[in-house]
């Protein structure tokens, strides 16, 4: 039985050799498989993800053919009010660096899309998470503010990404935190960024003086605070009585009223904001309405030169 | 002044007959005062910015802001010590409290009028129904405390509390007491819902309250392609006493779901989900479960402009034992929700409620139909104004005795409901 047995079946020696042989098989194709994707990964871009167009665009302006990058709000949208669709935490969940702006503009969405992300490396504080605001002047600090003022930001105006000067400081930032994570590239993030920061300082030189003088405009929210102090245009007004509350006619009356005795010619306005409101509001007052986009499409350093140039024509037009 | 307090000082050190100061301690004490001196001339440099900076009130809205004071610092592409210390001021200022949880309160004031067959008659003008206290916090950093303290109807209640913490794997763990995530509505907090009631469906299979349990949930989301796939598991007790037990002792039951949710495009998106739940429910001592079937779907679409429209419906059907040799009870509890925004302001809304009870021993079936529809005025992004109609046929046993009415009679109903919130509050799941 036992002679039998032997025969048929592979002794225990022949097993262990066949198991040995497997392993040393699987081992070397490990291996062959790693050295192979080694490459790969080395070259593997940082995965750079912006909540908003202008934000992906000043980011790629640093990153350029060295990064990948992805935007979560779309142009045309109110960057106060993206939806948080859980989807879109698909790509904060592999992103190397998440860029934001800060100041809790984007704190009614935002949060629960990095927590179901569970990407730890772009939560606030670590070296994945830029506010661009922690790298700038911010204008609009409120010492004591509560909610009958609106929805106002405490921390400050976070609208800063439409002064092309702190888009370029912002800039230096995050190319600071893409030498931490790629420093392979360290060089030619810091150069892109002092490049563009030269075009955006050409810009201002250009437009500063051409929009020198100009009269007092009314704007719909104060999102164009940045940019309006950048080339000294003075806002006289809002048509927004306070920040996300709408007009009363009360208000629009005494609107009116201002825009007559300023002698204001534009009325800015948001293209999410173009309503009935604002049409009514040009139409009585005989200011032209001017659309003034927060974003366009475009990437990198020549999409948002393309919207900063877009405003200062808009601003310039009636001036 | 300081400067000449500082001098005062290092003359009094270097003059003082019979000093006690060796050269070396004199020499040290120079280098004191001068990075000393340095510092507050760093600090006189940060004062006189912020006196420069805009006040509150010239910020304040409507006020022309004078061209004269604005800054011109070209170019500006590294921030200066001035600059950065007021930002961080700006830090500070907010940051002072960050040692507490986050604290909000919410207040849903709903007036109902009811007029119901058989001379049925009640009403009551905006009351405050129901008050949330709030309270969340990161207790350090692997896990979160979120506590929601409800006062309604003269007494307070922890109505949800639970941990959240961030396992291995991508696993979420949820646990305390908490909504159960059945469907898509029971997990919200009423305030968060568009409309100012709870949809007889729910009803029907859970009573008037939010189905709560006391336990475990797991949850592990996973990113396929342009979704998010997202399985849960649980286990709790719960005091449900229209699903587990009608004497209102607690119940162990567990539960599974699955929910995805899809992009169609930028605006658009498609949930799908179903769910199952099990357990004892106490109804005649052992042998006898509770289970819970459910699946639901939603579509929504939102553009640019805030104006959209969402699809939502949900049905669950639940299997009651009665004991052992009696017949089992089944229920369907669902609802269809039309919502279309017209803009980010205002929403139009329509609800069709259908629930079914039948005894599976007899050919007895009851069913009841409601429609509703209202209109949203959310005034700001903290208040709301829900103006709602709705007409029951029909009722079933739950619904009739939260609108106290006969079971089977036809009720019609009107809601008005303002909601508020103050301090932080959370983003409302999507």
């Amino acid at each position: 039985m036992h002679g039998i047995c032997a025969g048929l079946w592979p002794s225990v020696r022949t097993v262990r050799t066949h198991i040995k042989e497997y392993q040393m098989n699987v081992f070397k194709q490990s291996l062959l498989s790693m050295l192979l994707l080694l490459p790969a990964i080395a070259d593997a871009k940082p995965y750079i993800v912006a909540t908003l167009p202008a934000l992906g665009q000043i980011a790629g302006a640093v990153a350029g053919e060295d990064g990948e990058v992805k935007v979560l709000a779309k142009v045309g949208q109110d960057p106060h009010f993206v939806q948080p669709k859980p989807t879109l935490a698909r790509h904060l969940a592999k992103a190397d660096l998440l860029v934001t702006v800060g100041l809790a503009l984007e704190g009614g969405w935002l949060p629960p899309l990095i927590e179901l992300s569970r990407n730890n490396r772009i939560r606030p504080g670590q070296a994945g998470h830029v506010a661009g605001a922690d790298a700038i002047e911010v204008l609009g600090v409120m010492e004591k503010v509560d909610r009958s003022m609106g929805d106002v930001h405490p921390e400050g105006n976070p609208h800063w990404w439409l002064d092309p000067l702190r888009a370029a400081v912002v800039a230096s930032l995050i190319a600071e935190r893409l030498v931490m994570i790629d420093p392979d590239h360290a060089d030619a993030y810091r150069q892109r960024a002092e490049d563009f920061a030269k075009r955006l300082q050409a810009l201002v030189k250009v437009w500063k003086p051409r929009l020198a003088g100009g009269g007092a405009v009314v704007s719909y929210h104060d999102s164009n605070r940045y940019f309006s102090e950048r080339f000294s245009i003075p806002v006289a007004g809002f048509i927004e009585p306070k920040p996300g509350v709408e007009a009363s006619t009360r208000h629009l009356d005494s609107l009116l009223t201002v825009i007559g005795n300023q002698h204001i010619s534009q009325l800015w306005v948001e293209p999410y904001h173009m309503g009935r409101v604002v049409k009514r509001v040009a139409e009585l007052s005989g200011a032209a309405l001017v659309s003034m986009p927060d974003a366009v499409d475009g990437e990198g350093a020549d999409g948002y030169l393309a919207m900063i140039e877009l405003l200062l024509e808009s601003a310039g037009a009636e001036q | 002044m300081r400067y000449a307090q500082l001098c005062m000082m290092l003359a009094v050190v270097l003059w003082t007959p019979g000093s006690a100061y060796a050269a070396s301690e004199i020499e040290e004490l120079k280098i004191q005062l001068q990075q000393m001196m340095k510092r507050i001339e760093q600090l006189e440099q940060v004062e006189k910015s912020s006196a420069a900076k805009p006040t509150a009130e010239s910020l304040t809205k409507g006020a022309a802001k004078p061209v004269e004071k604005m800054k011109e610092k070209e170019p500006e592409i590294a921030r200066s010590v001035p600059e950065a210390a007021v930002s961080r001021k700006a830090r500070i200022a907010i940051g002072e409290n960050s040692g507490n949880p986050s604290l909000s309160v919410i207040g849903s004031f709903t007036g109902q009028r009811i007029r119901g067959s058989g001379g049925v008659r009640s009403s009551s003008f905006l009351p405050l129904s129901e008050a949330e206290i709030i309270f969340g916090a990161n207790i350090d950093p692997h896990a979160r405390l979120d506590v929601t303290v409800t006062g309604a109807n003269g007494t307070m209640a922890v109505e949800e509390g639970f941990i959240t913490a961030n396992l291995p794997w991508g696993i979420n763990l949820r646990a305390g007491r908490k909504f159960l995530p059945v469907g898509m509505v029971n997990e919200k907090h009423p305030h968060a819902l568009i409309y100012a009631d709870r949809p007889n469906g729910l009803v029907n299979m859970f009573g008037p309250e939010i189905f709560i349990g006391d336990g475990v949930l797991l949850d592990r989301p996973f990113f396929v392609g342009d979704s998010v796939q997202t399985l849960t598991a649980g286990f709790f007790s719960t005091q449900n006493d229209v699903a587990f037990d009608p004497t209102g002792t607690s119940q162990y039951a567990g539960m599974a779901r699955w929910g995805g949710l899809w992009d169609l495009n930028d605006a658009a998106t498609l949930k799908l989900g179903a769910d199952y739940l099990q357990g004892k429910n106490g109804i005649a001592g052992s042998h006898s479960m509770t289970r819970i079937a459910g699946a639901h779907v939603a579509l929504k679409y939102q553009g640019l402009s805030q104006a959209g429209f969402s699809l939502e419906g949900e049905w669950l059907r639940r299997w009651q034992q009665m004991g052992a040799g009696a017949t089992t009870a089944v229920n369907d509890g669902s609802y269809l929700l039309v919502n279309a925004a017209v803009d980010r302001n205002w929403h139009l809304f329509s609800r069709f409620d259908y629930s079914r009870q039948y005894d599976q021993a007899t050919p007895f079936r009851l069913t009841e139909r409601a429609i509703s529809a209202g209109l949203v005025w959310n005034i700001s992004e903290f208040q709301g104004i829900t103006l709602q109609y709705k007409h029951t046929r029909n009722a079933l046993t739950a619904v009739a005795g939260d609108l106290g009415i006969a079971a089977g009679a036809r009720v019609n109903a009107w809601y008005l409901r303002w909601v508020v919130a103050i301090g932080p509050h959370r983003a409302h799941p999507y």
